[in-house]
C-alpha cells in the first residue's frame, strides 16, 4: 500500500484548488500529534482500486520555515509526523506565472531527492506553456513530469491522476541529473564534520544507507540550521554540533549565497521559455490605483468593515431566530414524547436541548463572518487590507497579519486564536492571543441584549436623537476594542523579543472566489466550532442543569426510590455557592441571585441569560417576564456595571483551552484570565463607586 | 551608476538590485527566497510614507515591504544619471 501523496506548493499557487479539484468536496481537516496547525486530507482512486491518501500542506515559499503553518509544511516533508512519514510522491504546484519562484521551492526539493512532480496551474495566462513544444523542453531542463492543469477542465485533472498512477507503479520515474547544491557546496572539511555528527542528531531519518541519503540527510541538518538560525537559537544548535566560529562563518556565507545561487539554477531550467506572457496584473493594478490609494484606499477599508459588521448583525439576527424557533418546535414534540416531571425530561428539555439552542442561535453570525472572511481572502483583498493596516497595528504590537484573527473576534475567540498560526513572530503572535478575547465575540450579544433591554430601552433619546439602548451596545464594543489595543500596548512593552519582523506580503491578483471552495472553508470553520466550543458549551449546560436540580443537604433517597430534582433553587448546589459568592459582587451593587449567572458564565458567558431565567423562576429565556424580574432586582448603574464586566472578562472555557493549545503555556492562559477578569472586575468596581458618589444609582 | 536603498526611490522608478545588507536576518532571507536577490528587477509602486511600507513590481508579482525592510536592499538605477 502507497504511503500519502503530499501537495505543495507556494502561497496563492492554486494548490487548494487542484487539491479539491483531485479529491472532490469530501476532504477532512487532519490534525497530527503534537502540532497545533491542521492540513486538508483527501483521497484518490488508482487505476488499480486501491485509495491513497492526498494531505494539502500550508502554502510555503521555501523549506526554511517562516511560520507555524509553513513549519507544517516542512515537518511533514522531512518525516516528523509519523503518519506522513511514509509519503510515496510530492506533487508540486507551480503557477505558470510565477514559475521562477515556484521552481525555487521544487528545486529544494529535488536536492533532497524526493520523488515530486510538477503540476502547472494558471497555464491559461502562459499558453504557451500549454504546448508540446516549450513543454517538453521543460520537462527535459527538469527531467520531472510536468502537467498542466486546470481545475475546470477535468481533462487535465485526468492527465494528472493518470501521471500519479504511473509514478506510483513505478512505470513512470521522476529523476533529479542536478547535483545537491547545499551540502556539497560546503568545504570537504565541514561535510566530514557534519557527516561526523550525524548519528549524535537524533532526528536524522532511519533510511540512510546509502550516500544519497546521506547528502539528504545533511542536507536536511543544514536546513534545520538555518530555521534555527532565524528564530534566533543558532548557538545552542551550534554547540551541539560542535562547530567552530571558522565553520559558522561558512556555514552563514554558504546560506547567505544559496537564494541567488539556486535561483541562477532556476534561470537556466527556463532559460528557452518566452518571458512575456498575458498578465493578469494590468486589471488588478488597476483596481489597487484606488484600493491602495492613501485616501480612498483607507476609506474604502474603513467602510468595507462598517458594511461588514453592519451587514452580519442585519442577516445573522433573522437566521438565528429561525434557528431558535425549529429548535423549540422540536424540543416541544420530544417534550411530549417523554415522561412528565422525570428527571430525564428535565435533563433533555432543560439541559440538552438549552445548550444545542445555545449553540445553534450563534451559527448563523458565525458562518456569515467566516463566509465574508472567505470571499475577502480568496478575492485578494486580505492581504491588501494587511498592508494598509500594518504600520497602525505595529504602534500598538500587533501586526498587519492580526487583523483575520481580530476581525474572527467579533464572532467568536476561539477560530481567532487559531487563525493566529499565519504570525510568523512569537510575540506577535502572543500579543495577538492574548487580547483578541477582549473583543466583543457573539457570546456577549444576548447578555447585552438581556441587560440593556432590561434596563435602558425605556430611556428617552440622547438629544432628541440618539438610542440610548443603542449607544450603550456601541460604547461596549468601544470598550472591548480599545481594552484589546491598550492591552496589546502594554504586552509589548513586557514581553522580550530579538527582533520583530517587518511586513513581507505578496499582493495577489484579484481574482473571483471560487463558490464551492469558499463554502466549503466556511463548512470547515463551522465544524471546528461545533467539535471546539459546541461540546464544551453542551456540557457547560448540563453541569448548570445539574448544580440546579440537585442539593448537598438533601437526605439520601431511600432504596429503589428515584433521585429527585431539587424545586427551591435556593437550596440547591447553585442556590450555595450563589449566597457564598455575594460579597464579591456587593461592590457591584448586585445580589446572591445574579452572582449565581456569573458564576454560570465562567464556563460559557451566554449561559448567563438562561441561568437568570431559571433564578427567577421563569420557564424559559424567552419568557418576556425575564427583563421586569431582571428590572425589578437591578439598579441601571448595577446593570451598566455587569455590562462592563461581560465586556472585559474571560469567561470562556473554551477560550481558555484553545489559549493552552496555541501557546503551549499555562503561564499564559492564566495570565489571560487573570488579566481579563481583574481588569473586569476592577473597573466595573470603580465604575459603581464613581457611579453611587454622583448618586446615579 | 548610484547606488540607492529601495525606501527612498521615487515612486515609479525601475532599478535592479545590487546588494542585500544582513542577508541572514530571516525576514531579509525571506524577500531573497522570494525572488529579491541581486540583479532582479524591480519597479516601486507606491512609496512608504503614508503606510509605511512600500509596494514593488517584481516580475509579475507584487510585493509590499515595510520601509524598514526596504532599507536593507539596494539598488541602482536602469537608466544612468546624467
Amino acid at each position: 500500500m502507497n504511503g500519502p501523496i503530499l501537495l505543495i506548493g507556494n502561497p496563492n499557487s492554486g494548490k487548494s484548488t487542484l487539491f479539491n479539484a483531485l479529491t472532490g468536496l469530501h476532504a477532512k481537516v487532519a490534525n497530527y500529534p503534537g502540532i497545533t496547525v491542521e492540513a486538508k486530507v483527501g483521497e484518490i482512486t488508482r487505476l488499480s482500486g486501491e485509495k491513497v491518501s492526498v494531505v494539502d500542506l500550508p502554502g510555503t515559499y521555501s523549506l526554511i520555515p517562516a511560520s507555524e503553518e509553513e513549519e507544517l509544511t516542512v515537518k511533514a516533508l522531512f518525516g516528523d509526523i509519523a503518519k506522513l512519514k511514509n509519503h510515496s510522491l510530492i506533487v508540486v504546484v507551480i503557477d505558470s506565472t510565477e514559475l521562477r519562484r515556484g521552481l525555487y521551492l521544487y528545486s529544494q526539493l529535488i536536492e533532497l531527492g524526493y520523488k515530486a512532480i510538477i503540476a502547472l496551474s494558471m497555464v491559461d495566462q502562459r499558453p504557451e506553456l500549454k504546448e508540446t513544444p516549450a513543454l517538453n523542453v521543460l520537462k527535459k531542463s527538469l527531467c520531472s513530469y510536468i502537467v498542466p492543469v486546470s481545475s475546470f477542465d477535468s481533462a487535465s485533472i485526468t492527465r494528472l491522476k493518470t501521471t500519479i498512477d504511473g509514478v506510483l507503479a513505478g512505470s513512470l520515474t521522476p529523476h533529479v541529473k542536478e547535483q545537491p547544491l547545499l551540502f556539497t557546496s560546503l568545504s570537504p572539511r565541514l561535510q566530514e564534520k557534519l557527516a561526523l555528527s550525524g548519528p549524535s542528531l537524533n532526528y536524522l531519518p532511519e533510511h540512510a544507507k546509502n550516500s544519497a541519503d546521506l547528502i539528504r540527510n545533511h542536507n536536511i541538518v543544514l536546513y534545520r540550521l538555518a530555521k534555527c538560525a532565524r528564530l534566533g537559537r543558532t548557538e545552542s544548535h551550534i554547540s551541539h554540533l560542535g562547530l567552530s566560529a571558522a565553520d559558522r562563518t561558512e556555514l552563514d556565507n554558504l546560506l547567505a549565497d544559496i537564494p541567488e545561487q539556486r535561483f541562477q539554477r532556476v534561470d537556466g531550467w527556463i532559460l528557452h521559455l518566452n518571458s512575456s506572457f498575458k498578465s493578469v496584473r494590468r486589471r488588478s493594478d488597476l483596481i489597487d490605483k484606488f484600493l491602495l490609494h492613501p485616501i480612498s484606499g483607507s476609506l474604502f477599508l474603513v467602510c468595507l468593515f462598517i458594511a461588514l459588521l453592519q451587514g452580519l448583525f442585519l442577516v445573522a439576527q433573522p437566521l438565528g431566530d429561525i434557528f431558535e424557533s425549529a429548535l423549540a418546535f422540536l424540543g416541544q414534540q420530544v417534550s411530549a414524547i417523554l415522561p412528565a416531571g422525570s428527571m430525564i425530561h428535565s435533563l433533555v428539555i432543560d439541559g440538552v436541548f438549552a445548550g444545542v439552542s445555545s449553540i445553534l442561535s450563534f451559527l448563523p453570525l458565525i458562518a456569515l463572518l467566516f463566509l465574508f472572511l472567505a470571499i475577502l481572502e480568496d478575492s485578494g483583498y486580505l492581504a491588501r487590507a494587511t498592508y494598509l493596516l500594518d504600520s497602525t497595528l505595529k504602534r500598538t504590537g500587533l501586526c498587519g497579519r492580526s487583523l483575520v484573527p481580530m476581525l474572527s473576534g467579533f464572532a467568536c475567540a476561539v477560530p481567532a486564536i487559531m487563525a493566529t498560526r499565519t504570525i510568523g513572530n512569537r510575540k506577535e503572535r502572543l500579543i495577538t492571543i492574548m487580547v483578541t478575547p477582549f473583543l466583543t465575540c457573539s457570546a456577549r450579544l444576548p447578555v447585552f441584549g438581556l441587560i440593556v433591554g432590561a434596563l435602558f430601552s425605556a430611556y428617552p433619546p440622547l438629544f432628541g436623537v440618539f438610542d440610548v439602548g443603542a449607544l450603550i451596545f456601541l460604547s461596549m464594543y468601544l470598550l472591548g476594542l480599545a481594552a484589546s489595543l491598550i492591552s496589546a500596548a502594554i504586552l509589548s512593552k513586557i514581553i522580550k523579543s530579538d527582533h520583530s519582523p517587518s511586513l513581507a506580503i505578496e499582493l495577489p491578483p484579484y481574482r473571483w472566489p471560487h463558490p464551492g471552495l469558499v463554502l466549503k472553508r466556511v463548512f470547515d470553520r463551522i465544524h471546528m466550532f461545533v467539535r471546539d466550543v459546541g461540546s464544551v458549551i453542551l456540557a457547560s449546560t448540563i453541569l448548570i442543569w445539574a448544580l440546579f436540580h440537585f442539593e448537598p443537604y438533601r437526605p439520601p433517597a431511600p432504596d429503589n426510590q428515584p433521585v429527585e430534582l431539587s424545586t427551591n433553587f435556593e437550596h440547591s448546589y447553585a442556590g450555595v455557592i450563589g449566597k457564598t459568592m455575594e460579597p464579591l459582587v456587593r461592590p457591584m451593587g448586585l445580589d446572591w441571585q445574579v452572582s449565581i449567572g456569573i458564576l454560570a458564565s465562567f464556563l460559557a458567558r451566554e449561559v448567563f441569560v438562561s441561568t437568570m431565567a431559571v433564578v427567577y423562576g421563569l420557564q424559559s429565556e424567552e419568557d418576556p417576564n425575564l427583563k421586569t424580574a431582571f428590572k425589578n432586582n437591578i439598579t441601571p448603574l448595577s446593570g451598566f456595571c455587569l455590562l462592563i464586566f461581560f465586556t472585559l472578562s474571560m469567561q470562556c472555557v473554551s477560550t481558555l483551552a484553545t489559549t493552552r493549545r496555541e501557546t503551549g503555556s499555562t503561564v499564559w492562559t492564566l495570565l489571560q484570565f487573570v488579566l481579563m477578569t481583574g481588569s473586569a472586575y476592577l473597573l466595573s468596581m470603580f465604575t459603581y463607586l464613581v457611579g453611587s458618589a454622583f448618586g446615579w444609582a | 551608476m548610484k547606488e540607492n536603498t529601495l525606501e527612498n526611490l521615487p515612486l515609479g522608478s525601475s532599478v535592479r538590485i545590487s546588494r542585500c545588507l544582513s542577508p541572514l536576518r530571516a525576514d531579509v532571507y525571506r524577500l531573497l527566497e522570494m525572488g529579491l536577490c541581486r540583479g532582479a528587477l524591480v519597479t516601486v509602486l507606491q512609496n512608504g510614507r503614508v503606510f509605511g511600507a512600500i509596494e514593488l513590481a517584481l516580475n509579475d508579482s507584487r510585493l509590499c515591504i515595510a520601509n524598514e525592510l526596504a532599507n536593507q536592499f539596494l539598488a541602482v538605477s536602469q537608466v544612468p544619471q546624467s
